[in-house]
């Protein structure tokens, strides 16, 4: 019989088990009634016929088992026996039953969903572009001079023309630069600054993305000569505008000023060919960038800007794609005389790989990498967890099974037994886990701006993990309760000679240990968290303003920074205006060290982040300079760059003594420039000041005038809040050119951060609360069946004199005892991993005090541990020997 | 006089009630003593046997069974061949065949 049809018959056996069972019945009494009626025919009394007939057809039951054997129904009868079974012994348990299906749901429900959310972040398309295999990225890579590192850079429309030539290996090549513009429509009813992608006509043809409305752009390569006025809008933009979809194509909307008929609407979830934090909310055609950018004619062929990505032709691999685009954008001319003897290169890589060189984009990489051995790790806590405590409970039945042994049960119907309990437990935490998942999933999905989908594969990966960690462990146990005779399971399952499983307590050091990892690299975020989110001084929060400028409606950075600079003097006159200075900004991570001695006694590079200021800066905010001078305009040429260092990064550099005057190098620039950098130090500002404090070291300079030239600081005299009103009018009066995107106190700006800030604490908690909640968890399982297992030697204990207290500190100290070893085992292990991180650029937190914070996760745990073993324990206290001694 | 019964021989109950059923459908009662009166009381199948074989060979789609009523007018369970049943019933002969052959060859050795 073929495995289908034996799959038809037993599901047939499943729905039809009454109806079969009807028949059999029916049938039976048929056959005995006609034989009843044969020998009553020869003269028997109907009596002695019915018993006649009976002890002809045989005993009636057995037979009916046989024939239900034969049909292949039984299982389905032993299978409701067995978990009605399970249920009375869970019911009977709980606790253990409630703790291993907790586990099994909070594992399956966090690591999935953390799982998704890489998987979104990382691998996926953008939220609906279709999952193709021939999407590809180009990336651009330059050198500098030869032998330096690779920079990532963008593409010319020249080298995108040039890509797109070579049909043989791009079936088509699109690409996209990002710009902020000034959304309106023609009565300036609804202005508002948005996101927008210029891209090429071919843009939403080549990623295969359907629009929901509108016939689209008119996609030809090259760019036509005269500009089109066309602009693709997202759904949400459609919808705000114009009330739906279809109402907005043909209509016209304004783009800095500039008249661009509607095309075509984006589907809903649609973000670009990459996602992007900042959802982009209209496509315009590339050719009308000058024009709307308000910038020179010339950029498309003078400057790199293009993101580019291709669809390759069929059968080609990206690495002969690789080669192509290298042999085509090495031959290319420089766009700049500035870019004249560089190296260029380009890499064709997925959609959504990472980028090919070592840089900023990094940290993504890392972020990604912590996020899976997170998620690793839970899955590791949970599953260990769960065997745990499986094997525990199996291990305080053994009494059970070995009766049931010498009670004549076969070994396959006590493993089946405890297969069924495994599994019912498995479902249901499966269930929960589900549960959970979707709900995190969705919790992420909105706090984070994420557009991320339920993804079926990291489910069912980790649910079929964790449901199989569950099933094994809890047969071995089985098997082996079950291997020896029931006179030896008998003999070794006496309640009080119960062999503790030495399998149990590798697991729960298994799992603390696991833990480690896990909250040392939680603490770390949560300190950087809160070390950088004190709140500010009221003096500062409430009389400083921020206000920054859209740079997209202004033409090039020099005619930008004059504006704003004209702006600033201008406000500065003001009455109520204390000063106003230009915002910092950060130029460079490079990392640095002692210049004036040799390379032998300079000191380990110390990472900081190199920061453009202007005078004064530090006194608007009440930041002290502690030593020195402030920086000066006088700074902004010359030779060595004067700097103003914080105070973190002088203790760290000198130690106590004096730093003013001393010298620094830079050893190696993150951007891979090789030129080395000279900074002489003139001061030293109060780096704990809360509205200066950073996670990063921080240089402030002067020289060449790198602070930033879209956003000013302003102090007043009195209270800054009502100012704000009195601010917008003089900024439409004065400066109509720019656009202020946002004009707040700092009270406001840092209660926008605040709220960041506690997401993310709230979600590193979650994850700390939730490793520590599995840890104890697993610990007070063990401990508590332990206990349990081993009444009838806390009874003879008790009974002979000891002291029940006495009796309470053994499990006690046996709970601590695994916790301490499995923290020798994992902390040390953590903080190495914390360090080597640390030092080699993975994780960054240059403030952190990895030997603190190994402290406090060790005694955070051990106090956990210690409650986690105290709770069960005192159970051993309240054993009555009588009644103990006497149920045995 | 009736002859003394023989024990079945392993694995010819399906050949037998295959056989029969071929020759005429019937229900599981008719069925035993069929095979009483066709073996001249030499083979006695009892219920214990025949009705795991039916419930066998009916999930194994060899043969069907259907409610009906009997010419006595009662409602009996009436088995009969499939085309599946009629294919392992001719296999089963042939091979029955050649083992009594064979068997008979031993046999007749002097």
């Amino acid at each position: 019989m073929n495995a289908i049809r034996w799959l038809i018959f037993r599901l047939r056996a499943i729905v039809r088990h009454r109806a079969l069972e009807r028949d059999m019945q029916e049938e039976m009494r048929e056959h005995l009634a006609r034989a009843t009626e044969r020998f009553v025919a020869r003269g028997m009394s109907p009596a002695h016929a019915r018993a006649a007939a009976r002890r002809e057809f045989g005993h009636l039951t057995v037979i009916q088992e046989q024939a239900r054997d034969s049909r292949g129904a039984r299982w389905v009868d032993a299978l409701v026996a067995d978990v009605r079974f399970a249920l009375r012994y869970f019911a009977r348990k709980p606790l253990t039953a409630a703790t291993i299906v907790t586990v099994l749901a909070l594992g399956i429900g966090a690591n999935s969903a953390i799982f998704t959310v890489m998987d979104a972040v990382f691998r996926r398309p953008a939220p609906a572009v279709p999952d193709d295999k021939s999407h590809a990225r180009i990336y651009g890579l330059e050198q500098t001079t030869r032998g330096s590192r690779w920079q990532l850079r963008n593409f010319s429309y020249p080298e995108l023309t040039q890509l797109a030539e070579r049909l043989e290996t791009f079936a088509e090549v699109a690409g996209w630069t990002t710009q902020d513009i000034v959304l309106d429509l023609a009565d300036s009813s609804i202005t508002r600054e948005v996101s927008a992608e210029f891209v090429t006509p071919n843009f939403f043809t080549t990623l295969g993305v359907r629009l929901v409305a509108g016939p689209g752009l008119a996609p030809h390569l090259p760019l036509p000569t005269t500009p089109d006025p066309a602009a693709v809008i997202s759904f949400s933009m459609a919808e705000e505008l114009f009330e739906s979809a279809a109402h907005a194509v043909g209509r016209q909307i304004f783009a800095n000023d500039i008249a661009l008929r509607v095309v075509g609407v984006a589907s809903p979830r649609f973000q670009g060919a990459i996602p992007n934090s900042r959802r982009p909310s209209i496509w315009i055609p590339l050719s009308m960038r000058a024009e709307v950018g308000r910038s020179s004619p010339l950029w498309l062929t003078d400057s790199a800007h293009l993101s580019v990505f291709a669809r390759l032709a069929p059968n080609v691999k990206t690495q002969d794609a690789s080669a192509i685009a290298r042999n085509v954008v090495s031959r290319m001319l420089p766009d700049t005389l500035a870019r004249a003897g560089a190296v260029r290169s380009a890499e064709v890589t997925g959609l959504r790989a990472p980028p090919p060189t070592r840089g900023i984009e990094r940290e993504e990489v890392a972020i990604a990498i912590a996020a899976g051995i997170i998620g690793l790790l839970i899955l590791a806590v949970a599953c260990t967890n769960v065997s745990a405590l499986v094997v525990a409970a199996a291990v305080g039945r053994r009494h059970e099974i070995a009766v049931r042994l010498a009670q004549g049960a076969s070994r396959g119907r006590l493993v089946r037994q405890l297969l069924t309990e495994s599994s019912l437990l498995a479902i249901t935490g499966g269930a929960l886990g589900l549960v959970l998942y979707w709900w995190l999933i969705r919790f992420v999905a909105s706090s984070a701006n994420l557009d991320i989908m339920p993804d079926i594969t990291s489910l069912t990966f980790t649910m079929l993990f964790a449901l199989g960690t569950g099933l094994v462990f809890g047969l071995a146990p089985a098997m082996h309760a079950t291997r020896t005779g029931p006179a030896v399971a008998l003999r070794d399952s006496g309640g009080g000679t119960a062999s503790r499983s030495r399998l149990q307590r590798v697991f729960v050091i298994a799992q603390i240990a696991c833990s480690q990892p896990l909250l040392v690299m939680l603490a770390l975020v949560l300190s950087v968290t809160i070390r950088t989110r004190a709140p500010l001084p009221p003096d500062v929060a409430e009389h400083v303003i921020t206000a920054w400028f859209w740079p997209a409606a202004v033409g090039d950075t020099v005619q930008r920074r004059q504006l704003v600079d004209s702006l600033r003097r201008r406000v500065a006159t003001l009455p109520g205006v204390a000063s106003v200075v230009p915002e910092v900004s950060p130029i460079d991570f490079c990392a640095v060290r002692l210049a004036s001695t040799g390379a032998t006694d300079a000191g380990d590079p110390v990472p900081v982040l190199l920061t453009g200021a202007y005078p004064g800066y530090f006194d608007l905010l009440g930041a002290r300079i502690l030593l020195g001078r402030d920086v000066s305009l006088a700074d902004t040429a010359g030779g060595d760059q004067s700097v103003v260092v914080g105070s973190d990064a002088a203790r760290r550099i000198w130690g106590d003594s004096n730093p003013i005057g001393q010298r620094l190098a830079s050893v190696e620039r993150r951007d891979g420039k090789t030129d080395s950098l000279h900074f002489v130090v003139v001061g030293v500002v109060d780096a704990t000041h809360p509205a200066i404090v950073s996670q990063n070291m921080k240089l402030y300079t002067a020289h060449g005038k790198q602070w930033s030239a879209v956003a000013f600081l302003l102090r007043s005299h009195g209270p800054a809040q009502p100012f704000l009103s009195e601010l917008h009018t003089f900024f439409r009066g004065h400066a109509r050119s720019l656009t202020v995107n946002g004009l707040q106190t700092l009270a406001m700006t840092h209660a926008e951060e605040l709220r960041e800030a506690r997401l993310m604490a709230a979600a590193t908690l979650g994850a700390a609360v939730l490793a520590l909640l599995l840890a104890s968890l697993g610990l007070y399982g063990v401990v508590s069946l332990a206990v349990g297992q081993r009444m009838r030697e806390i009874g003879i204990r008790i009974a002979v004199g000891a002291l029940p207290r006495r009796v309470a500190t053994m499990f006690f100290s046996s709970g601590v005892r695994l916790s301490a070893i499995a923290l020798l085992i994992g902390l040390p292990v953590s903080l190495v991993a914390v360090r080597l991180g640390l030092s080699e650029g993975v994780l960054i937190a240059p403030k952190a005090n990895v030997w603190l914070i190994g402290a406090g996760t060790a005694g955070v745990m051990m106090l956990l541990a210690s409650v986690a073993s105290w709770w069960p324990a005192r159970r051993a206290v309240r054993v009555d020997p009588v009644v103990t001694l006497r149920v045995d | 006089m009736a002859a003394t019964p023989a024990p079945l021989l392993q694995g010819t109950l399906d050949l037998i009630v295959l056989q029969l059923l071929r020759a005429e459908p019937t229900n599981g009662y008719d069925l035993t003593l069929r095979i009483q009166a066709i073996s001249r009381d030499v083979l006695q199948v009892n219920a214990g046997s025949l009705y795991p074989a039916l419930y066998r060979l009916e999930e194994q789609g060899l043969i069907r069974g259907q409610w009906r009523e009997t010419h006595t007018g009662r409602r009996a369970k009436i088995y009969s061949l499939t085309v599946a049943g009629r294919k392992r019933l001719a296999d089963q002969r042939a091979s029955w065949a050649r083992f009594s052959a064979a068997l008979a060859a031993i046999l007749d050795t002097t």
